[in-house]
């Protein structure tokens, strides 16, 4: 989409300091903490200023087209933000939004761009995305059903534990065409706004508190305008929308993966400052081999998946579905963070079991996204597939493609 | 940075591929397989001389050493690709050595050494472990004194895998016993001929031949010291850091996977096997990406140790995985050596689980590398007294 080279590794260093600050002064840890505990459906806590300075910073647009008030560079900078999104715990409407301005960006049309991406890019719209069937359906199976009526369609479903459903603006959602197009392909993305009629909201009690919330769409009315690749005169999508859904889940799953990776560093340097400052036995624990050990093998899961994430951004932004590898970056930074999440419990022990320490902050957001991603057996089953339906030495020309 | 091959380096990939296809004939893999290291055979030493005639011994070095000046990303490529065709690797002389001597070596070092490094004449055994300093390298004991314009060196050295093949031996050993134990050490270069050399032999469980090397008042000139008398330790670990940037390759690992997926491909697996496969997938690339970064980042000027580091631990623990669910899915008939016809793969499976253990303490073992991990890269409290490093 952009035709900005590649970002220098000074210039990547530069965007981490002023993101970190960023986060740093909107998005404390006490901030984080309070969003967490406010009561269901509060949202008087929810973070309008965070999206405000991000898009301010012009974090929100830096992928995207500059007459839409984007920054014309690559995808590359989104591993360093959604790095610091998940050091800072920060909501996850943050790669939910920017998965579905790259969709609208990649698959919409003319008009869709100039009337989605600047209310994306500029803050004023954040986005939750439901692009699969969930735990089952690790393909792109819709769960919403869009019937043809009159000049658009009509939505119906029940999606289950949507994150960020309550601070959302618009959802973001494959949706199953009925009856499908002339083109034989029945998935499609649909961008609908969580203020219009029969769109219902029910948040619910998780291990993340109120983030995650129940979506009815109870014969919610869209125009062709609001289906990816469609328009008001022809509501049918014009290209092959199949390919928006999959491309808009690659997408998600990678800064995703970046996201929990950025969570899992952040738990793994909170570790190594307790384990160097904590004594017994007259020394620090973090001198004891069997605890630095525990962090070596930490640190290597946790730079081995970004790599394996980092080059999965690489072959999306391009526009490939890059299933290998992606599924790859899923797998790996799921894991990795989880290793650094129970290394971080048992080596600051009764501590980081405390509420008061914040841990369990990071803890159970690392959880939640592994489980909402679909977890590492759907990752293995895309992987398979992918194994064995291509040619031999795939590593070796995807690395050099 | 990129975790990609820019156009040059895919030319370059093409043209090692190239190579090794004409190159790898069937008389040069029948003596590999053989298993008998005790001399190389006339392929061997003819692949050898095509690699040294194509200058790729001296790949990296600057050209006014007679390198070819390549980057290291473009010696990574060439060793993957060695490694997945199942060559001969390139000697560790060129990968660790040379760059030692040039940036640490006199005027007089390079004159002597590099020009035959390069040619493929002198070729190296490392000497640094000992019956008794293995992890604890510093403690060695192997002592040269100086008499005269001569060192006369004695000790013995362990795991001295080259010495059968190898022109010359690459000797940390102490010529200051007064001094502080990483300070009184040097390195010299001993021509292995020398009279009061012995090389025992040692087999092993993988096949490869090891040797014990002893010195019994071997004399060398004074001129065969390396850079300067008491900084042999830093001349070592920093060969042990450079080697650890270049010498991890998951070339053989992606051969073996790509084996098992053929393999799975012809046999039918079932889809639990492909999920297990997906696995070891998952992590080769991975350990492709650990190596090609390190790389990169050389390249850019850093040195990468702590990313080389676990891309050492992840390589060559995988390489114990990749060979046990191997041997698992390849079933009874995979338990067949290279010299039975039937053995599937060419029996390549079968012989690299008894070599994986190896590379998992060689080089520096995963425990002492961990600790490097936890205390250089971050930044934890050492355990351990005496050190003057890390």
């Amino acid at each position: 989409m952009s035709s900005a080279g590649p970002a220098s590794m000074q210039e990547l260093e530069e965007l981490r300091r002023s993101v970190r600050g960023l986060f740093t002064r909107h998005w404390p840890v006490e901030t984080a903490r309070a969003f967490r505990y406010r009561p269901p459906g509060g949202l008087d806590t929810a973070p309008a200023g965070l999206w405000r300075a991000l898009a301010h910073a012009g974090i929100l647009g830096i992928p995207f087209p500059e007459p839409y008030g984007g920054g014309g560079a690559s995808m590359a900078p989104l591993a360093v933000v959604l790095h610091e999104a998940g050091r800072a715990l920060c909501p996850s409407l943050l790669a939910a939004t920017l998965a579905t301005a790259r969709a609208i960006d990649g698959f919409g049309s003319e008009q869709q761009r100039a009337q989605w991406l600047p209310r994306l890019i500029s803050g004023e719209m954040m986005a939750a995305t439901v692009l699969t069937a969930g735990r089952a359906g690790h393909a792109t199976a819709p769960i919403v059903r869009a019937h043809r009526r009159d000049h658009g369609w009509q939505l119906t479903g029940s999606l289950a534990l949507v994150a960020g459903a309550a601070g959302a603006d618009v959802l973001t959602v494959t949706v199953e065409l009925l009856p499908p197009p002339g083109s034989g392909q029945s998935a499609a993305l649909a961008i609908v706004p969580m203020a219009g009629d029969g769109v219902h909201v029910t948040p619910r009690s998780t291990m993340v508190g109120g983030e995650l919330g129940d979506v009815l769409l109870d014969a919610v009315q869209i125009t062709g305008n609001d289906l990816l690749g469609s328009s008001v005169e022809d509501p049918a999508p014009s290209h092959a929308a199949g390919s928006a859904v999959a491309h808009a889940r690659a997408v998600l799953s990678v800064l995703r993966s970046l996201e929990l990776l950025g969570g899992a560093s952040a738990v793994l340097e909170r570790t190594v400052a307790y384990a160097s400052a904590r004594r017994q036995f007259g020394r620090p624990i973090g001198s004891f081999q069997a605890v630095q050990h525990l962090v070596a093998n930490a640190s290597i899961a946790i730079d081995g998946a970004q790599l394996a994430a980092e080059h999965a951004l690489l072959l999306v932004d391009r526009g490939g579905l890059a299933v290998r590898e992606v599924a790859i970056a899923a797998l790996t930074s799921g894991r990795a963070s989880k290793q650094a999440m129970w290394t971080a419990h048992q080596v600051h022990g009764g501590i980081g079991f405390a509420a008061e320490s914040d841990l369990h902050l990071w803890s159970e957001r690392t959880k939640v996204l592994d489980v909402l991603s679909g977890g590492a057996g759907v990752h293995l089953a895309d992987l398979a597939g992918a194994l064995a339906s291509s040619p031999l030495r795939p590593a070796k020309e995807d690395l050099s493609a | 940075m990129l975790a990609e091959l820019t156009a040059a380096q895919r030319a370059w990939r093409d043209e090692v591929r190239q190579f090794l296809t004409a190159a790898m004939t069937a008389g040069l893999q029948a003596e590999l397989r053989s298993g008998a290291p005790e001399a190389a055979g006339p392929a061997l030493t003819g692949f050898r001389q095509a690699v040294a005639a194509r200058g790729w011994l001296g790949i990296t070095w600057p050209a006014e050493f007679g390198g070819l000046g390549r980057t290291t990303v473009e010696q990574q490529i060439l060793m993957d690709e060695f490694a997945y065709a199942g060559a001969p690797a390139l000697d560790l002389t060129v990968a660790s050595i040379a760059p030692v001597i040039m940036r640490f070596g006199t005027e007089a070092n390079r004159r002597d050494w590099l020009p035959g490094i390069a040619s493929g004449a002198v070729t190296f055994a490392i000497g640094y472990s000992e019956p008794e300093a293995g992890t604890d390298l510093a403690s060695l004991r192997t002592a040269a004194v100086l008499d005269g314009d001569e060192w006369v060196i004695s000790g013995v050295k362990a795991w001295n895998s080259q010495a059968h093949l190898a022109s010359h031996e690459w000797l940390l050993v102490r010529t200051d016993p007064a001094a502080p134990q990483h300070q009184g050490l040097s390195i010299i270069v001993v021509p292995l001929a020398a009279p009061g050399i012995d090389v025992r032999p040692v087999p092993t469980w993988g096949g490869l031949l090891t040797h014990e090397t002893s010195f019994a008042g071997v004399r060398v000139p004074r001129g065969n010291l390396i850079g300067e008398a008491g900084h042999g330790w830093d001349y070592a670990v920093g060969a042990l850091d450079l080697e650890r940037g270049v010498i991890a390759t998951a070339g053989d690992l992606r051969r073996a996977v790509d084996d098992l997926r053929e393999w799975a491909a012809g046999a039918g697996a079932d889809e639990l096997a492909w999920m297990r496969l997906a696995e070891l997938e998952a992590d080769v690339a991975v350990a492709q990406l650990f190596c090609l970064r390190s790389a990169q980042l050389l390249d850019a000027g850093l040195l990468p140790t702590v990313l080389a580091t676990e891309g050492k631990i992840f390589c060559s623990e995988l390489r114990q995985r990749i060979s046990d669910l191997g041997l698992e899915l390849l079933g009874p008939r995979g338990l067949l050596t290279s010299d039975e016809r039937q053995a599937p793969l060419a029996g390549r499976m079968e012989r690299m689980y008894r070599f994986a253990p190896v590379q998992r303490f060689a080089g520096g073992t995963n425990e002492v590398l961990r600790d490097i991990i936890a205390q250089r890269g971050h930044g934890m409290p050492r355990h351990r007294a005496g050190r003057g490093r890390s």
